[in-house]
């Protein structure tokens, strides 16, 4: 994550909690399942890195707490996570970027 | 909800206290969501059937704390920021302190083990800090960190005589301190990584029962490899410490007995004495000659040794004179000055060419007392002793105390001719003075080749100490053997003049030595070849020295 305060660059995992997030807001647990289903099971997250991301990430405001609360079990501490309007255009920003990036390959390997 | 199972409790429980060791502020806010997450893949696993899979979830959420661990601790300023300071400046801070540690320790006591420890550690932290996190920095992390950790202690110790190893305990403490961290660390580590698969939620989401099933199996197999490789390893480190307790060498009991109380250092001659012979004849010959290059190569640096000597008389009577003005009380220097034979107190090593240079000198002091007593002869003989010396010196020959004997030969040999050139009456009364004088030179100097051999010795023995040479237990059994002939060399110096009529000079074994016993080394190894040549030329030189006194008082009578 080096540089990450500067916003330059996101490690692959919190581009992924930020694309897990893009469908709506989700709990620890259901982000962990997520990142692995969009990641065709390559990027895997244990808990302590999941949460290690989503503190950075808390803190570069790309996403925010929800005020959605659980009405299962344990409740109290299940908190939601939802992406802020800066991080959905971090995610375009990356989009844009990897794009970019694509097109100037297929252009040097044709 | 499931009630999760006692088991699971137990694994969440666990958990939630290795939570307790991030920091502060990080744990407040996430360590219940974090807790949260696996009691739901324990949940999960439960109810789908799966309860052995639990252990391993648990495993990989544990795995997954160590690095995200540092990382936070590395990020989170503490409570020193009051003073200016971040987490990271002051790890930095702590890390220089440490290095700056074990280089100290690669200094003073153990160069090449802690130089390499300490540049380890630093690299790995360096390439920690620099790089982004991942399982391969992690690892690189905690070794550096071991070894770093292992060789800072292993340094601390030097300044602890009572903890200090000997080179060969040194050298195995490290092994087994390195071995039998790192090993079963990176075999639990893989182990870990190997199961850390299967707790993909999605995997198994879309895996069936029977496909679990084979999972669990693969993965026990998995399991029993891991606990086979850690057991292999064990074995590999524990069989040759089982072997090293086995061997006489390294039974240090005696060193705490009234008659062997001496420092923990001093071991080494100890050691030797307690090897019984027998354990000789399983020495690998080539191995041992090796080692005995390697040690003579150190030992004998002519140019060193000429420094040393001419340094010799200046330094004797600045260290004597500040040991007067100290008290005798002065740190490092009464060692030097009162037994020479002393190994180094740690607190030495601050000024170990001082202290080499002390203890040379501290050895021409004592030859220096007794040749007092003779006076201008004995003066002179000094003068020789350096200038032959000097001769031997720079023509790069090794042994250099047996111009000792040379010197002392020589100024017997000096009065025998002046006996044999002029009889004038005059003389006579001279000459009669002189003779107790001729046969005490001899004497001491034969009892000087004896000492000189201890002390030989002793240096060896320091040095590898000091320098954490590795050498094996039996690299000093050759030097044992030196040890016994010196030791036999003294008792037969010490033995009364009758013994002399047992040596009529023709070369026949004095009856001290024990032959047979010296003889046996004749068959090990050609060092012991080199020992029993020795030995028949000690007591060549000893039979012609009997004949030489013999000459001497019957001149004296004739004389009368």
């Amino acid at each position: 994550m080096r540089n990450q305060e500067e916003g330059h660059h996101l490690g692959v995992r919190s581009y992924a909690v930020l694309l897990a997030l893009s469908e709506g807001e989700r709990h620890g647990y259901d982000l962990m399942k997520q990142v692995a289903l969009d990641s065709d099971n390559a990027i895997v997250m244990g808990p302590a890195t999941l949460y290690t991301t989503l503190k950075r990430l808390l803190e570069l405001q790309l996403i925010a707490e929800s005020e959605k609360k659980s009405d299962g079990p344990h409740a109290a501490q299940r908190r939601y996570y939802r992406l802020s309007s800066t991080g959905r255009t971090a995610l375009a920003d990356e989009l844009e970027r990897s794009e970019k990036f694509s097109s100037l390959l297929r252009r040097r390997l044709a | 909800m499931t009630k999760l199972s006692a088991r699971s409790e137990a694994y969440l429980r666990r958990y939630r206290g290795w939570l307790r060791m991030f920091p502060n502020a990080f744990r407040s806010r996430f360590a219940d969501e974090m807790a949260l997450v696996l009691r739901d893949q324990l949940e999960d696993l439960e109810e789908r059937g799966h309860a052995e899979l639990t252990r391993d979830a648990y495993h990989a959420a544990l795995s997954d704390i160590p690095l995200n661990l540092l990382q936070e601790w590395l990020t989170t300023p503490p409570a020193l920021s009051n003073l200016g300071l971040t987490g990271t400046r002051a790890f930095w801070y702590a890390l220089t302190f440490l290095s700056l540690l074990t280089v100290a320790g690669a200094i003073f006591q153990l160069p090449a083990i802690v130089a390499v420890a300490s540049i380890t550690a630093v690299i790995s932290v360096i390439g920690f800090v620099w790089y982004q996190t991942g399982r391969v920095s992690l690892t690189i992390l905690c070794l550096g960190i071991m070894i770093g950790g292992i060789a800072a202690v292993m340094s601390l110790t030097a300044y602890f005589p009572a903890l200090t190893p000997t080179a060969d305990e040194a050298i195995w403490s490290l092994v087994i301190g390195y071995f039998g961290a790192i090993v079963p660390a990176t075999f639990y580590a893989a182990w870990l990584r190997l199961n850390s698969a299967y707790y993909s939620p999605k995997l198994l989401a879309s895996l069936g029962d029977e496909q679990l099933r084979k999972l669990e199996q693969d993965n026990a197999r998995k399991r029993r490899f891991a606990y086979r490789g850690i057991l292999v390893t064990a074995l590999i480190i524990l069989i040759p410490n089982l072997i090293a307790l086995y061997d006489p060498a390294r039974d240090l009991s005696f060193i705490s007995t009234p008659e062997h109380s001496v420092p923990r250092q001093q071991n080494a001659y100890y050691k030797m004495e307690a090897i019984p012979l027998s354990a000789s004849e399983e020495l690998p010959t080539q191995e041992s000659e090796n080692v005995i290059e390697y040690i003579e190569g150190i030992r004998w640096n002519p140019t060193d040794t000429t420094r040393i000597l001419s340094e010799a008389q200046p330094t004797l009577q600045a260290l004597s004179d500040a040991n007067q003005l100290a008290g005798y009380q002065m740190p490092g220097l009464e060692f030097a000055s009162d037994n020479p034979s002393q190994p180094m107190p740690p607190h030495a090593f601050v000024d170990y060419p001082r202290y080499q240079r002390a203890e040379n000198l501290a050895l021409l002091s004592a030859k220096k007392d007794f040749l007092s007593d003779n006076d201008e002869a004995g003066l002179k003989t000094v003068e020789e002793i350096l200038q032959i010396n000097a001769k031997i010196d720079a023509s790069n020959q090794p042994l250099a105390y047996h111009s000792f004997i040379d010197a002392y030969q020589l100024e017997a040999a000096k009065l025998l001719l002046t006996v044999a050139k002029d009889e004038p009456a005059s003389w006579k009364a001279e000459l009669k003075q002189q003779l107790p004088a001729a046969k005490t030179i001899w004497k001491n100097g034969s009892r000087a080749l004896a000492w000189d051999t201890l002390d030989e010795l002793g240096s060896i023995n320091q040095g590898s100490i000091t320098n954490a040479l590795p050498l094996p237990p039996y690299a000093f059994q050759p030097n044992r053997t030196k040890y016994l002939v010196a030791e036999e060399a003294k008792k037969l110096i010490d033995q009364p003049m009758t013994a002399c009529a047992d040596m009529p000079g023709s070369g026949k074994p004095p009856s001290g030595y024990d032959m047979p016993t010296l003889s046996k080394y004749l068959t090990y190894n050609g060092f012991g070849n080199e020992i029993v040549a020795s030995a028949f030329f000690e007591t060549q030189y000893h039979g012609n020295d009997c004949n030489l006194i013999g000459y001497l008082g019957d001149l004296g009578k004739a004389i009368e």
